[in-house]
């Protein structure tokens, strides 16, 4: 299976869009995953200082970082998974498409069987190429 | 009293089968309309991601850090 993750911060939450800038500035030194999983264990306590003392546990370079993340590209990058989010009509988080399809499975057994589900369908050719940086 | 009723009936057949018709066809356009674009269509290449590019199974999550 292949798990592709799209930027869907919410307006209400005030570090939201600052946590996904930063985890796609880390994204630029090869360390999302990593810097990803840190923002989930740290989700209460999410600040500016906080997204500094991620990387710097992650040992990112710093001054990239920091020019990371003001790097408009990188906002840019964020509001182009919103606005796909949004035309998918997307309203909330975690929201899970299987294979092009909404999935509304929201726990982990129902996810295992709609996954399951989709691999006893019969095959269609892949719609994605290329390679995928994390 | 045979025309009459062909007179009244005629027309309101006709609006019938007319009211019909609009509502399924604006019912077809709003599912065209909210039909989304399936996500393994899109430019994922973009994305971060995990696992195999050919993996018979691609999970797109939108997801937010707070």
């Amino acid at each position: 299976m292949r798990l592709v993750f799209k930027s869907f911060p919410l307006t209400k939450h005030k570090f939201a869009k600052k946590a996904a800038v930063a985890a796609f500035a880390a994204r630029r030194q090869g360390k999302f995953w990593e810097y990803h999983d840190l923002l989930f264990e740290n989700i209460d306590t999410l600040s500016d200082q906080k997204f500094r003392q991620i990387a710097r546990e992650l040992g990112l370079d710093l001054e990239r970082f920091e020019k990371d993340i003001n790097d408009l590209k990188i906002v840019a990058r964020i509001n182009q998974d919103i606005r796909l989010g949004a035309h998918m009509g997307v309203r909330g988080t975690p929201t899970v498409f299987i294979n092009g399809r909404v999935s509304r499975a929201r726990t982990l057994e129902a996810l295992e069987a709609a996954v399951k589900d989709e691999l006893k369908k019969p095959r269609k050719p892949p719609g994605v190429s290329g390679g995928v940086k994390g | 009293m045979n025309r009459t009723y062909t007179i009244t009936i005629l027309p309101l057949i006709l609006v019938l089968v007319l009211s019909l018709f609009a509502t399924n066809l604006a019912s077809a356009q709003w599912k065209i309309q909210k039909t989304p674009p399936p996500v393994q269509n899109t430019d994922l290449s973009a994305s971060p991601s995990r696992g195999p590019t050919d993996a018979p199974v691609v999970m797109g999550v939108f997801s937010c850090f707070q």
